[in-house]
């Protein structure tokens, strides 16, 4: 049995009791809600030809009560809420359907003829042909391409739909499991047999605590996360500069020392040994003071020391620790960067350095001293005299939770403001980049009282933090002092006594308030250790993160490529739950253009992604010049393939610089002779620094047009045996784009050209034309034999944009 | 030509609003939604999906109803439109597509590395579960209203922090 999630004894009873034996079953899982929405477990099992699901409420009795806390509920069983049982030749058509929040496994009852997803159109074989790889019916390892749909888009369904039936429901927490169970029931279904267990089982939930883990594509829970090891790991970035830290610390040390010893001077002997009558160094004032002055002197120099190695090595270290982390985004797939905000992650990195560099350099050296100091202060104390050191310590652990009470409150205000903070400089950023909008819209006054409120509430929390900040912290010094009362009321008996001399007293009163400091930091210690492993965590993830994309150990070369480029089966998903592009298979000779037509999101510009290895396939192969391209290296790639996109990104530089990228060393004759075949020279040429005029931030910003003939003139300084346009000329002028047609003809020949497009114009002069639709090859051959077809998705968007043309009069 | 392109455009931007008159909601033997448009002839137009123009401020309005292939058929104005049967249909379609368990109360709430762990009873039952980025992750959309997306696209409904149970609250509280 393939358990996709755990089957209990108890189940296993139950299920036996209803017919069906363990040794039948061939797989279950475990979702968890029933059709009213309840959270209970919800086992479906299949075997060879049937289904079933039975839905139970668990049992629970109230934990015990223990002090200081109640244990968790225990289970005791199982109420059973319902059992539902399928044969599997009664139903078919299996689907995942994901709704806001949960979804279900739902079948269709009948048997299955027809195909549901792609179109059938007259050139497309039948579905049980389609495929022709090896292990016959279903490809290889009778994998089965499922179809997993988002609500929204079900597709076309038998009898619309009527006779669809919930086999069982589930909340986004299981989804991943139950997708397994689908992929192995459409299979089961057919076949009667179980599929092939498909490579490494990826882990979604934690083996040691049993939690899921909180991010589905990283398997690291951050519960049972080994700290030490985080730390541990750091250690060899410090190693280098263990002579300045080891020098840090004793200077810390000493200055800590000197610390100490200022007051025993200043008070003990002071008071003790030079101003009273029978004092060992009685009337040498001058000399006391020297010796006061001369510590405090050293105890600034050795500071200033400090101050500078720190200041010496502070650099360096954050330095090494960006640079590896920085370096290792050069290393990384695009699927690390998309989804974050990759904006914000320098800042956040840059942040993370100077944490651990302020921990491992400041915050642990002192807590070493303090430790060293609590120790120290209390030994000399307990030494002096026992009992006062007994009761002036005995109200700190009191002070203490006090105080972590009161950082806790400010913790929670200080978050509230932040939080205000963060809102009111949110609506600015906003408010001023769309400030174009703001003013055709005339909604400045709204904005000014959006900001007015958003100011308002950010300044009355702000006050409200001060006024509690003016009467706690008043009030708690106050308490603070609480230790020393005690001591000048027993300490100034004692002294009137003649037990205790007054020296001794007024030492005692500076000690103890030098053991407050170091106690409260040794407790803060948690929660800035709690900092540290953080910083240390996300460092780590950029630096750990496995490209998804590797390039091959022994790469083949292609030496002179000739740009023959050929797709074989290719499928692909950027996430698990939907097939972005699904058995795409076509071939470009060498100096061929291909034209790739689709409505938006069919997948046409993933075919470029993959084809550049941003991605790589999941199903099928790429091959240029009969070469898997996973066998190349991703140099010997790049250097062959060229790709202009809608989006242009063009760096903060000269134009000059930006054309450059694509080739360092091209003279200025040849940057002006791509300019001139992009159409990018006459606009150049007109600005005052020509060729080196500034473009970026802050700089002349570009037209979308001129941004984008900068970019074609680019691709083609690199001349590269295969080149991809995807909606190159989307942001142009119809002049424009027809001017760049001709020199994309003169620049396309005798090179392999893929032009991705929606405006069918563009594609006049492609050789080859394929229709991509829901990630699938739909249609393909040339304009003419597309044209014609009767229902051809091609000849429909070309019979639109037609028609589109002659409601704005012109009749082609 | 001025009358043909208003009414061409007042086409487009017409809503077809479903009333008892025109339409008749029935759930088929999967339990499952379907719409049969009533008039001259009557035609099935199959299973139907009601998605909430404004799920948050009206939950039971502005309800569009498509088909299986993403065709907009109609809109209901609002639930009560029709009778009591067919409005309970509506209500357990629009109860299915939009899970989102309210929080009863908040048990524990514990940060390691960025991500939280919530253990909360809830009016379906007890979750735990963890989000990413808890600031980020709660939304406020009402006065008084959050709701709380986890790490795997589930969401909660705290629909009256003002009425929550005290001690919760100050659980959540440093994430408002």
């Amino acid at each position: 049995m393939r358990e996709l999630s755990p089957l209990p004894k108890t189940v296993r009873d139950m299920l036996s009791e209803k017919g069906i034996p363990e040794q039948d079953i061939l797989t279950c899982v475990c979702a968890d809600m029933d059709e009213t929405g309840t959270l209970c477990d919800a086992y479906a099992v299949m075997t060879k030809d049937e289904l079933a699901i039975l839905t139970l409420l668990p049992t629970l009795r109230p934990g015990k009560r223990t002090f200081p806390y109640i244990k968790p509920c225990i289970q005791t069983g199982y109420a059973e809420l319902d059992f539902t049982h399928f044969m599997l030749s009664d139903i078919c058509d299996f689907r995942l359907e994901e709704y806001v929040g949960s979804g279900k496994l739902t079948a269709r009852l009948g048997r299955d003829e027809t195909p549901t997803d792609a179109p059938e159109g007259p050139d497309m074989p039948p579905r049980w042909n389609r495929r022709s790889g090896p292990g016959g019916l279903f490809g290889s390892g009778g994998k089965e391409s499922v179809s997993t749909v988002p609500l929204s888009s079900i597709g076309k369904e038998p009898n619309k739909g009527i006779d669809r039936i919930c086999l069982f429901n589930f909340t986004f927490r299981k989804k991943a499991v139950v997708q397994q169970f689908l992929e192995i029931l459409k299979v089961v279904a057919k076949t009667g047999e179980l599929p092939a267990e498909s490579g490494t089982k990826k882990e979604t939930v934690c083996p040691k605590c049993k939690t899921p883990y909180p991010d589905p594509h990283s398997p690291v829970c951050p519960r049972c996360m080994d700290k030490m090891q985080m730390v541990k790991r750091l250690l060899p970035f410090f190693y280098k500069y263990k002579f300045f830290i080891i020098l840090i610390f004793l200077c810390i040390l000493a200055s800590s020392v000197l610390e100490l010893l200022s007051p025993y001077i200043s008070s003990k002997i002071f008071y003790d040994e030079v101003l009273a009558v029978n004092g060992k160094y009685y009337g040498q004032i001058v000399g006391i003071i020297l010796v006061i002055v001369g510590a405090n002197l050293l105890s600034t120099v050795v500071s200033m020391i400090t101050q500078l190695i720190n200041s010496r090595i502070s650099a360096r270290v954050t330095y090494d620790l960006k640079k590896i982390i920085f370096s290792s985004f050069g290393r990384l797939s695009l699927s690390f960067f998309t989804g974050r905000q990759t904006g914000g992650l320098m800042t956040q990195l840059n942040s993370d350095a100077n944490t651990l560099y302020w921990f491992f350099c400041d915050a642990f050296p002192y807590m070493i001293i303090n430790i060293i100091q609590i120790i120290g202060v209390s030994a000399v104390l307990l030494y002096m005299d026992w009992k006062l050191t007994l009761l002036t310590v005995l109200p700190l652990p009191l002070l203490l939770y006090v105080y972590r009470l009161i950082l806790y409150a400010f913790k929670k205000m200080h978050a509230r403001q932040f939080s205000k903070s963060r809102s009111f400089y949110d609506l600015i950023a906003d408010v001023l980049s769309g400030i174009r909008i703001v003013k055709s819209f005339s909604k400045e006054k709204e904005e000014v009282s959006r900001f007015d409120a958003k100011s308002r509430d950010e300044a009355n929390t702000g006050l409200k933090l001060t006024k509690m900040s003016n009467t706690i912290f008043p009030l708690f010094h106050f308490m603070m002092f609480s230790g020393a009362y005690i001591v000048w009321i027993y300490g100034g008996w004692k002294v009137s006594q003649g037990v205790m001399q007054y020296g001794t007293m007024m030492l005692f009163i500076s000690y103890l308030s030098s053991l407050f400091g170091p106690m409260n930091q040794l407790a803060d210690m948690s929660g800035t250790l709690t900092n540290c492993i953080n910083a240390i965590h996300r460092l780590f993830e950029v630096h750990d993160a496995i490209p998804d994309v590797v390039e091959s150990k022994h790469p083949v070369s292609l030496g002179n490529v000739q740009g023959k480029v050929e797709f074989d089966h290719v499928g692909f998903s950027y996430t698990k739950d939907k097939k972005t592009i699904d058995g795409v298979t076509f071939t470009v000779e060498t100096g061929e253009t291909l034209g790739i037509v689709g409505k938006t999101g069919a997948g046409k510009s993933t075919l470029a992604n993959l084809l550049t290895r941003l991605y790589d396939v999941s199903e099928g192969g790429i091959y240029v010049d009969g070469v898997d391209i996973r066998n190349l290296s991703f140099d010997e790639l790049h250097r062959s393939i060229a790709i202009v996109s809608q989006e242009t990104y063009l760096f903060r530089g000269t134009i000059m610089d930006n054309i450059r990228y694509a080739k360092p060393d091209a003279g200025e004759e040849e940057v002006m002779a791509a300019a001139k075949v992009a159409y990018a020279h006459p606009f150049i040429i007109q600005y005052p620094d020509g060729y080196n005029t500034m473009i970026g931030k802050g700089y002349k910003e570009l037209s979308g047009g001129e941004r984008q003939r900068v970019s074609i003139a680019r691709a083609i300084l690199k001349n590269p045996k295969i080149l991809i346009l995807d909606e190159a000329t989307a942001s142009m002028d119809t002049e424009t784009e027809w001017q760049i047609q001709k020199a994309i003809t003169e620049i396309t020949r005798g090179r392999t050209t893929f032009i991705i497009a929606h405006r069918l114009s563009t594609l006049r002069d492609a050789d080859k034309l394929i229709v991509i639709d829901g990630g699938k090859m739909v249609e393909s051959g040339t304009h003419r034999e597309l044209i014609i077809k009767p229902d051809g998705v091609y000849a429909k968007l070309y019979k639109l944009q037609l028609e589109a043309l002659k409601t704005i009069g012109i009749d082609p | 030509m001025e009358n043909m392109e208003n009414s061409r455009l007042s086409k487009i931007v017409s809503m077809n609003r479903l009333t008892p008159e025109n339409c008749r909601f029935s759930l088929s033997s999967g339990g499952f939604l379907l719409m049969e448009c009533l008039g001259e002839t009557s035609e099935m137009m199959g299973r139907v999906i009601l998605h909430r123009a404004f799920p948050f401020e009206y939950p039971e309005s502005f309800l569009a109803v498509m088909d299986t292939e993403q065709n907009e058929l109609g809109v209901i104005q609002d639930v009560t439109d029709f009778d009591p049967e067919t409005r309970q249909f509506l209500r357990c379609a629009l109860a299915r597509r939009y899970y989102m368990p309210i929080i009863v109360r908040i048990d524990s709430i514990k940060e390691r590395f960025g991500f939280s762990y919530w253990k909360c009873k809830t009016d379906q039952g007890d979750v735990s579960f963890s989000v990413k980025d808890t600031y980020r992750s709660i939304l406020k959309v009402g006065e008084n209203r959050i709701v709380i997306t986890d790490a795997d696209g589930a969401r909660y409904d705290i629909p009256d922090l003002i009425h929550f149970d005290k001690k919760s609250f100050r659980k959540i509280e440093l994430y408002l």
